[in-house]
């Protein structure tokens, strides 16, 4: 009896210890990081900052530009035979399905994914005590992206709502929209001049730097003052002077040209879409990819967009050199439209050399694959993994771009002539004509970028600030949609659902 | 449960509680002896000739009687012709008038009884003091069905209860519904609980040997659920293992083969030219060069042209299934059992093998279990349990083979290599059977320490510990030459380790308070305390130069590209208190009460304790004038119950913020990036699209289950036959899912309470001893079961992110992605339907002329004859998603099924039928099958049912794919013989069984039982399996 009692107290002991002493039902999170563990060190700052890069990585992200910009334009149109219809209502501006388009919805998201990400950055980084002169450079690309990411908004939706801060509770979620244009304009201006204060130039391939913060603000005043200047929607109603933004946009694209020697004119237009090369004098800001990745935002699928498909076969084309270069195939998806192929002007390198129709499956040019639309080969890599793989990586910032935009602002003065002949003689084409009216030469520069950027995102937003949307994309004068309607995409019907005071 | 009445009868001195017992000790005490009483002895035994202990044997109308002992034997003064009443628990009364000195009794089972004593979870009452919805299920008569779970042969088996096998792989689980479904994203499976210890979600309970279990339990309505609150949401099983016979040592030897085989015709391609053509057909339907021309493809594989194949240039037509298919699986199940009891102790000892061959080559399952429990009494007040259940697993796992694969390849190409059909040929089975690797081994251990102490009659402490741990270790490896991962990364070699475990304890006290004869009252009260632990360890190398050693020697591979990865860790914890209290008045009038409060670490700190009430109402008809005057009812008993139930069936730290983690290619080398969002889930087409999560929810909380049960139980001619009928209403609110919050947020979800299901449902059960003689007896039960299940809030709706159609349906897609139609899951989530509804579009035939495709509004070559016609139900003139509509629904409308016992002196047979009635099943193999291809629409065969062979058509979800699923399987077929005392044997048992002797269905897959989504895949027919058993007793 005594023994047993014993044993029963015993039992019951360990019963009541084990159910009272560890009955703690706080979580500890273990294996991953929160808010509570992370930021604590520069290693983590510089963490939370590839982060926040990986956001363009992302093919919501990076495929959409393309699609918003060089599928909505004369440039390209999608495989018709796709049965993703939100691309195709994009590519022929179905403008009454814009308020439920997925694709409106991804490039919405993945922005403010960036936006996000930066904010946690500045958020937590800000006030660490930690070297000033790293924490700074941090810090300013933070800033940058937050930017970039706006620009880019801003460009697309309009008027969207501005998140300063790190998203941690729902609370915070509800924004509604910015007043106006102004509003979003001063907010990423501050940044970008915050950005150019707090970095030094270093070129480091897949981050920015200062001249890319500065590059930036040459675009962002460019976009104001061109858009004001040709009616577009709520720009007109910016309480800027337009030249002031010109010469706002002269005078950091000026810097970028002239006031560094880090980034230069690359006098090789093949260099530059040398996939092998992406530390090459244009490259202003690349963003990231790499064929070891994990994930296809660690990687890159680029160049399968573009090229034809041969039942993931290596295919060949033809180089200038008369070589064969191998590369992988594609979905066929992004072609390239003759009306656009056509308009290049004789001998013009960036379509002999930069887009093909003629693609082998054999490494002697045997073989060809009939293709009834153009192939960009800005984008080919030679090397990848698996069926497509790559480096390949999309042009963010090119040193030509920030060249054009000063060529722009600048208008019909010497310097633009200078910098407008530089990159057409480069491609082989003729000097411009002299003697341009000051609208003439700008939107010839505006065309001249239709060439010199195209496929690398930047048509669909030069044609809004145009206004020559609905005169210039043959879907857009099809689709009978207003110049009006052409400025700014809705901001997709899920997020006004979401978000009530939107 | 016998051996639970059983114990206290054999121990009447003391167990002073039980009333019978009780009344039976104060008549021994006053036994008179005669002047003419002789000594009369016998020997009372069971059908089966296993001696009765503890029998009672009674002197009618006198005071005289006595009890059996050990080996079944009694002995008593009485008078010649005097009449003995012998009667046991469980067994049907015999009254035997006093003809000599010597009386041979035999007892027969009394196949439901009264006095059974059923678990009830922290406790045990009498079946007929029963106020909630328990069914209990006999292992007995399943034990000849050869299963690797106790879960798999359930089906068909409980009202209410839904089992489908849908896998037929080796150590495949089942899914298991209790009533409905009743959370979307929270886990559906029943809390299964093995002699106390809660194990976690019922479906693939394999770790215990099913010839150890002794009986099933089903907890069902709230008040029956209650008591395992936050977990009873699914209800619950619970599962008592087998105790030894005291006085008796016996040694069971078990053993059952199994030989199975298709029980329908594999589909595959018979007619090598037929197939060629179909294929050239659908290529050049598609504007493509046709294959088979005699030349190359572009990925180097030689396609031989019709010619060749019609005059044997081309030699080879390879039978693959032969080659990669077992023609008879076998399984084997063995079992040795020791069982041994006296006065103080009790043990049982049990090995366990079994082995079951897949239906692939090499496809092979291994499980070794040895199980010792041991009950001890210390004294006559306290008793110590240890139970140690040790499990040891073994798969190689080689499914999925391309049986299917082009018939004109050969296996070998002339070098005596494998032949592989161009450079992306990934597919030939006897290749990946030969060099891919893919084996789990792991061991689970479950062992559980219990005392009972009886403080004095009417007050019992029980305090338990359990523990268990589990450990397994999957080794893949994926050589670069025959397998798309091994070619992409020049060899793959990827072994997981994954480690659980969980530990429990719980304390609880039952006091029976001591009121007037009248009254009947007793609580429980205790504490619980569990926690539950996993971490996976994973570690993947590629770029092999040699493969010899695939993994067992990872560092051969490229280090740059090793991945080692220990997350995610979890760890749960839930801390309960319990309380029940049963009233009892007059033995008519009967009431319970459960409560059980819950905290778990899952919840926001403003939300970590839930209260899960129930209350239940039972009447005793039987015992009342009225009832009684009609001389109808054996038993009527009406049973009410409500109840509060909860479910949290999410992951660990959804309460938390957390920070995604990645890489990114940062000057030349991969750098770290940690950021806030992380991946959540994927979605789209191929999965191509990423969710993000992260965004914390403090004020997360307990999914709530509202149940209110009415049932009544009946009993008729003398209870040879028994009725249930339970009547439930369940409401799920709360419920847990993720609602989309706004895209500026950069998240896409967060974990929130919202939205509500109900399931309400009938539940019949009907058995009937029909002929109950001496030598012949003929027992059947009937089950029916309705459960009507519908979605009736999805929270906020438009402002949590639902979807809204051209008919305004609101909706979200529903469960994973179907890989035959290049969009979203084909199941929605729809208000006012039933979960998982079909969602796609209607069809009307196939399109006969170009005309008739454009006049429905279809596109380019969607357009031409012989296409799919699509309903444009929108009207607008366009075919596209506007026209989507409920097409279909997976959920059966009912479910019954139906057994048959019959006994002939030593033989025993036994059918058992079981039926699924009404649902709807999606068989997109009715796109590409070999057997619906040949009939394929083409201009001189025009048909309407069939589209023409067109490759790369894309698939919507449409109705012509949907079939109904209802079936009538017959599912058991048993004949078994049994000989008592043969030689040195006890008893000597030997069977045959045939599972899924016949399906009687429309449909037109190989079996229509597929998972809650309705989705049939199966790769192979249902087996047809026979088995031989043989069973010794020593």
């Amino acid at each position: 009896m005594k023994i047993a009692n014993k044993i029963q107290f015993i039992l019951l002991g360990i019963v009541a210890c084990s159910a009272f002493n560890s009955c703690s039902l706080d979580e500890d999170p273990r294996g991953f990081y929160t808010d509570k563990n992370f930021f604590k060190t520069l290693g983590d700052a510089r963490s939370s900052l590839n982060y926040a890069y990986l956001a363009i990585c992302h093919r919501e992200y990076y495929d959409r530009m393309f699609f918003f910009n060089d599928m909505a334009s004369e440039e390209m149109d999608y495989a018709p035979t796709t049965s993703t219809f939100s691309i195709l209502d994009v590519d022929f501006w179905h403008y009454n399905t814009f308020a439920t388009n997925t694709e409106l919805e991804f490039i919405l998201k993945y922005c403010y994914i960036g936006i996000n990400r930066a904010n946690a950055v500045i958020d937590n980084i800000e006030s660490k005590d930690f070297e000033i002169t790293e924490k700074n450079h941090i810090l300013g690309q933070a800033y940058f992206l937050r930017a970039y990411h706006y620009f880019y908004l801003v460009r697309i939706f309009g008027l969207v709502p501005i998140h300063k801060h790190q998203i941690s509770e729902l609370t915070q979620a509800y924004k509604s929209r910015a007043k106006n244009l102004d509003e979003i304009y001063d907010f990423i201006i501050a940044d970008l001049k915050h950005a150019d204060e707090l970095m030094r130039i270093e070129k480091v391939s897949g981050l920015a730097d200062k001249v890319a913060a500065q590059s930036m603000l040459a675009k962002v005043y460019l976009q104001i003052a061109s858009a004001k200047e040709s009616g577009v929607a709520l720009y007109v109603d910016m309480n800027v002077d337009v030249n002031d933004m010109y010469s706002a946009s002269a005078e950091w694209a000026h810097k970028v040209l002239y006031e560094q020697t880090v980034y230069s004119f690359d006098p090789d237009l093949l260099n530059i879409y040398d996939v092998t090369k992406p530390d090459g004098t244009e490259h202003i800001f690349l963003s990231n990819h790499e064929k070891s990745g994990i994930n296809d935002w660690n990687y890159s699928l680029i160049p399968k967009m573009f090229m034809v498909a041969n039942s993931n076969q290596p295919v060949y084309i033809s180089r200038p050199d008369g070589t064969y270069y191998k590369t992988c195939d594609g979905y066929g998806a992004m072609r390239v439209n003759d009306g656009f192929i056509n308009s290049f002007e004789t001998g013009d390198r960036r379509k002999d050399w930069l887009i093909t129709k003629e693609v082998f499956k054999n490494s002697n040019g045997t073989g060809k694959i009939t293709s009834s639309f153009g192939v960009t080969l800005k984008y080919i890599v030679n090397e990848w993994v698996g069926t497509g793989r790559s480096n390949s990586k999309p042009f963010l910032i090119r040193f030509s771009d920030i060249a054009l935009v000063y060529a722009e602002a600048v208008g019909p003065t010497s310097e633009g002539y200078k910098w407008l002949n530089k990159i057409r003689n480069r491609a082989n084409v003729a000097d411009a004509p002299v003697n341009m009216s000051v609208t003439d030469f700008r939107n010839y520069v505006v065309r001249e970028r239709s060439f010199e950027l195209s496929f690398e995102a930047n048509r669909g937003f030069d044609l809004r600030r145009k206004a020559i949307v609905t005169t210039t994309d043959p879907n857009a004068i099809s689709s009978g949609i207003t110049e009006k309607e052409a400025a700014f995409y809705p901001i997709p019907q899920k997020e006004i659902d979401l978000n009530p005071n939107l | 449960m016998n051996n639970v009445v059983k114990f206290f009868i054999m121990n009447k001195q003391k167990t002073r509680s039980h009333r019978f017992i009780l009344c039976f000790f104060f008549s021994v005490l006053f036994i008179a002896t005669s002047a003419q009483d002789i000594d009369v002895k016998g020997m009372v035994k069971d059908i089966k000739g296993e001696s009765l202990i503890g029998v009672s044997v009674k002197v009618k109308n006198s005071n005289k009687g006595t009890i059996t002992s050990v080996d079944g034997n009694f002995e008593l003064r009485a008078k010649q012709k005097d009449i003995l009443v012998v009667s046991y628990v469980g067994f049907e009364s015999q009254e035997i008038t006093i003809t000599g000195k010597f009386i041979n009794v035999i007892l027969k089972e009394n196949l439901v009884s009264l006095e059974d004593v059923v678990v009830i979870g922290y406790g045990s009452v009498k079946k007929s003091d029963l106020t909630g919805s328990v069914s209990s299920v006999k292992t007995k008569d399943l034990t000849t069905i050869p299963a690797n779970s106790i879960e798999s042969v359930l089906q068909g088996r409980s009202a209410g209860l839904q089992v489908t096998n849908s896998s037929q792989n080796p150590d495949a689980g089942s899914t298991i519904r209790l009533r409905g479904g009743s959370s979307l994203l929270g886990s559906n499976a029943p809390l299964i609980v093995v002699d106390g210890f809660p194990f976690g979600d019922a479906g693939n309970m394999k770790q215990i040997n099913t010839d150890n279990i002794e009986s099933v339990e089903i907890l069902k309505d709230a008040s029956a659920s209650a008591i395992y609150g936050s977990r009873g949401a699914n209800g619950v099983i619970l599962i008592t293992t087998k105790k030894a016979k005291k006085g008796e040592t016996t040694i069971t030897v078990k053993n059952q083969l199994t030989a199975s085989s298709f029980a329908s015709t594999l589909i595959k391609h018979f007619d090598p030219l037929l197939m060629m053509q179909i294929s050239n057909e659908g290529r050049i339907n598609s504007g493509l060069q046709p294959y088979y021309n005699g030349s190359y493809s572009s990925t180097g594989a030689y396609y031989p042209s019709l010619q060749e194949v019609e005059s044997g240039a081309w030699p080879y037509f390879t039978d693959w299934a032969s080659l990669v298919l077992r023609p008879q699986p076998l399984t084997n199940n063995t079992t040795v059992t020791l069982r041994s009891a006296n006065d103080k102790t009790n043990y049982s000892l049990s090995g366990n093998f079994y082995t079951q061959e897949g239906v692939y080559i090499k496809d092979l399952y291994n499980k070794g279990i040895i199980s010792l429990n041991i009950d001890h009494k210390v004294n006559n007040k306290l008793t110590i349990t240890s139970s140690t259940n040790v499990n040891k697993n073994y798969r190689n796992d080689n499914t999925d083979l391309a049986y299917y694969r082009n018939p004109l390849w050969p296996v070998y190409d002339e070098k005596g290599e494998y032949y592989l059909a161009g450079n992306q040929d990934f597919s030939n089975p006897i290749a990946i059977s030969e060099t891919q690797l893919n084996r789990t081994e792991g061991v689970d251990i479950a062992t559980s320490l219990m005392s009972n102490w009886q403080v004095t009659k009417d007050l019992e402490f029980h305090g338990q510990v359990n523990y268990r741990f589990r450990e397994s270790e999957n080794d893949r490896y994926y050589p670069k030459e025959y397998t798309q991962t091994g070619a992409s990364n020049n060899g793959a070699a990827i072994c997981t380790i994954t480690r659980t475990e969980n530990l429990s304890t719980d304390a609880f006290a039952t006091y029976k308070i001591p009121l007037n004869k009248k009254h009947n009252l007793s609580v429980m009260g205790g504490i619980d305390y569990e926690t539950y632990t996993s971490i996976p360890y994973n570690m993947q190398a590629y770029d092999f130069e040699n493969e010899t050693l695939q993994n067992e020697n990872m560092a051969a591979g490229n280090k740059e590209l090793n991945i080692i990865n220990n997350t995610p860790y979890t760890q749960t914890k839930l801390l309960s208190y319990m309380f029940r209290t049963n009233y009892i008045f007059k033995d008519k009038y009967l009431a319970t009460i459960t409560a059980r409060a819950d905290g778990s670490s899952k919840f926001g700190a403003n939300n970590k304790w839930g209260f899960f009430p129930s209350a239940a109402l039972s009447w005793k008809l039987h015992y009342e004038d009225f009832i009684k005057k009609l001389g109808v009812f054996d038993e009527f008993k009406l049973r009410a119950s409500y109840g509060i139930l909860g479910n949290q069936g999410i992951s660990a730290y959804q309460t938390l913020s957390k920070y995604g983690s990645d890489n990114y290619y940062v000057n030349g080398k991969w750098a770290t990036a940690i950021g806030t969002g992380y991946i959540i889930g994927k979605y789209g087409a191929d999965y191509r699209y990423t969710e993000w999560g992260g965004i914390p929810n403090k004020d997360l909380k307990w999914e709530s289950t509202q149940q209110t049960n009415i049932g009544v139980d009946l009993a008729f001619f003398k209870r040879r036959l028994r009725a249930t009928i339970d009547v439930y209403n369940k409401n799920t609110f709360d419920l847990l899912r993720q609602s989309y919050i706004p895209l500026s947020t950069s998240f896409d979800k967060m974990w929130i309470n919202d939205g509500g299901i109900n399931n309400k449902g009938v539940e019949l059960s009907i058995e009937g001893d029909i002929i109950a003689k001496k030598d012949f007896s003929l027992s059947g039960t009937f089950i029916y079961s309705v459960n009507k299940n519908k979605v009736v809030n999805l929270g906020k709706s438009v402002s949590s992110g639902l979807q809204k159609d051209f008919f305004g349906l609101q909706y979200e897609y529903f469960g994973s992605n179907s890989s035959a139609f290049r969009q979203d899951s084909p199941n929605i989530l729809a208000l006012g339907y039933p979960v998982n509804v079909f969602y796609g579009y209607k069809t009307d035939g196939i399109v006969q002329t170009k005309q008739e495709g454009l006049d429905a509004g279809l596109r380019d070559m969607y357009a031409e004859p012989g296409e799919i016609k699509y309903v444009d139900l929108s009207g607008d003139g366009v075919f596209n998603q506007d026209d989507r509509t409920v097409i279909g629904d997976p959920n059966p409308d009912f479910t019954a099924s139906l057994s048959l016992n019959a006994q002939w002196k030593n033989w025993d047979a036994s059918v058992f039928l079981n039926g699924v009635f009404g649902n709807d099943v999606l068989y997109s193999g009715l796109t590409n099958s070999a057997k619906y291809t040949p009939l394929r629409w083409t201009p001189d065969n025009p048909g309407n049912r069939f589209p023409r062979a067109r490759d790369n058509r894309e698939y919507y979800v449409a109705d012509w794919l949907i079939q109904d699923g209802s079936f009538i399987r017959v599912q058991n077929v048993n004949l078994g013989y049994t000989v008592n005392k043969f030689a040195f044997f006890k008893t000597l048992r030997a069977y045959v069984n045939v599972e899924n002797l016949f399906n009687f269905t429309s449909f037109e897959g190989y079996d229509p039982e597929v998972e809650p989504n309705g989705r049939f895949g199966a790769a192979f027919p249902r087996l047809r399996k026979f088995t031989l058993g043989l069973e010794l007793t020593f």
